[in-house]
């Protein structure tokens, strides 16, 4: 017992902090609230919240031993329509741990839908053919989806600067309604394009 | 000695008994008075047309887009304590048993859902005490109204005679301002600004707050 706390009090926490080029993935203070319109020239507001930080812990034990302590920095930013009908999440973590990957985490979860890869600023990883298998859910392979970096993309005469675009090719759970297929999310902007179900797409109007 | 115990064997039970007596009426014990207010009157009921599994249609003022809403309806007795009633104070001491009417009407689409909400919880704030009926009913569309009844004064609407929405006349058309104040508002968000309904059709319009209209098709 002795032996266990004098180890515990050697080890040292590791501190690992999301990347500073990932953080520009979070939109601004100034670009927070914004209206969308779709294709049959119906509106709607979306409103999401400041970026939050916060850290949570991970450790190893063994036989009682604590060998590795580590602390990681999470940053997250939700929001949604005013009519309840999108709900957006996009979170950042620092899981820099060996048996893991060098890279940060990048989840979105958009109504139903769970985006997961690693990031590191500009770069999305696994990228040997841009293609992301993530496992939520409950299922295997739960979806599968493409990326890539834009440098930049228009939309609503409004050019973005460093756009991630994802679109969806498979999902093994049930769909439902709403269901984001397409997505382009802008650096310091946030959502700037969705389509949902394969067939509506709505486009953020320029401030 | 026998006599003794013989008579503190009979005596046994019914002293037990004034102990527990005496120990049980000394705990204070707060009184639960229990209200119902039964159910909501016919009347009231009918001033909502639509019926569960009932589908109207709306279409959004750039002529493209009709879109279906569902409806679901359904009657509920509820139970909740007042927490906001000062004149039958302590209010958790007052049980009430209220009915509600929830009309939910769920689009094809991603916008709003319009619900319409009945409730006679309220009646204890009238002034007639707790035997009237509250009339309280609110309509919801990403914003919210209050449904007026007939004779009731009320400053939130007007009253049209007649409204011609695609091609067909409408009469006694309630104007309905929307009494929206939460963070909607505050944020500019887009919001249910005003309302078209009558009692035989239900919702004949939505105005929003950036100025789109939605509004009653029928074939």
């Amino acid at each position: 017992m002795t032996l266990a706390l004098v180890m515990a009090s050697c080890v040292k926490t590791k501190v690992y902090r999301v990347n500073d080029a990932s953080r520009d993935w979070f939109a601004d203070s100034t670009n927070l609230n914004f209206t969308m319109r779709d294709e049959n020239g119906i509106s709607q507001s979306l409103m999401f919240g400041i970026a939050d930080s916060y850290m949570t812990e991970t450790g190893t034990i063994i036989l009682f031993i604590p060998t590795e302590k580590g602390e990681h920095e999470h940053i997250s930013q939700s929001g949604a329509n005013s009519y309840g009908t999108m709900r957006v999440s996009t979170t950042i973590s620092a899981y820099k741990l060996e048996e893991y990957s060098d890279n940060d985490e990048f989840r979105m979860y958009f109504n139903e839908a769970v985006y997961v890869m690693g990031i590191d600023g500009n770069l999305f990883y696994p990228n040997s053919d841009q293609k992301y298998i993530c496992y939520e859910s409950g299922y295997d392979n739960a979806m599968e989806f493409m990326t890539e970096y834009l440098d930049s993309f228009t939309v609503g005469e409004k050019s973005y600067e460093g756009v991630m675009h994802l679109k969806l090719i498979d999902v093994a759970y049930p769909r439902t309604n709403n269901f984001p297929t397409e997505i382009y999310y802008a650096k310091h902007y946030g959502l700037i394009q969705c389509t949902l179900d394969d067939k509506l797409t709505l486009c953020r109007l320029p401030d | 000695m026998k006599m003794e115990k013989r008579i503190f064997r009979k005596m046994r039970i019914p002293v037990l008994l004034v102990a527990m007596t005496m120990l049980f009426t000394a705990c204070p014990r707060s009184k639960t008075t229990y209200v119902d207010f039964g159910r909501i009157p016919e009347h009231y009921l009918a001033t909502v047309p639509y019926r569960n599994g009932d589908v109207f249609r709306m279409q959004h003022e750039s002529d493209r887009l009709i879109i279906d809403f569902t409806v679901s309806r359904h009657r509920q007795k509820e139970t909740g304590f007042d927490w906001f009633n000062e004149k039958y104070k302590p209010a958790p001491n007052y049980i009430y048993e209220y009915e509600s009417d929830i009309t939910k009407c769920t689009p094809n689409y991603p916008i709003f859902n319009v619900e319409i909400n009945f409730s006679n919880r309220y009646m204890a704030f009238e002034e007639e005490g707790m035997q009237n009926y509250a009339k309280s009913a609110t309509l919801f569309a990403v914003g919210s109204a209050r449904l007026p009844f007939i004779g009731e004064d009320h400053s939130n609407y007007e009253i049209l005679d007649s409204l011609k929405v695609n091609g067909r006349y409408y009469h006694n058309v309630f104007k309905l301002k929307s009494e929206l104040i939460d963070y909607y508002e505050e944020e500019g968000a887009i919001h249910g600004d005003t309302y078209y309904y009558n009692y035989e059709k239900g919702l004949i319009g939505v105005v929003m707050s950036n100025g789109e209209k939605y509004w009653l098709y029928e074939d």
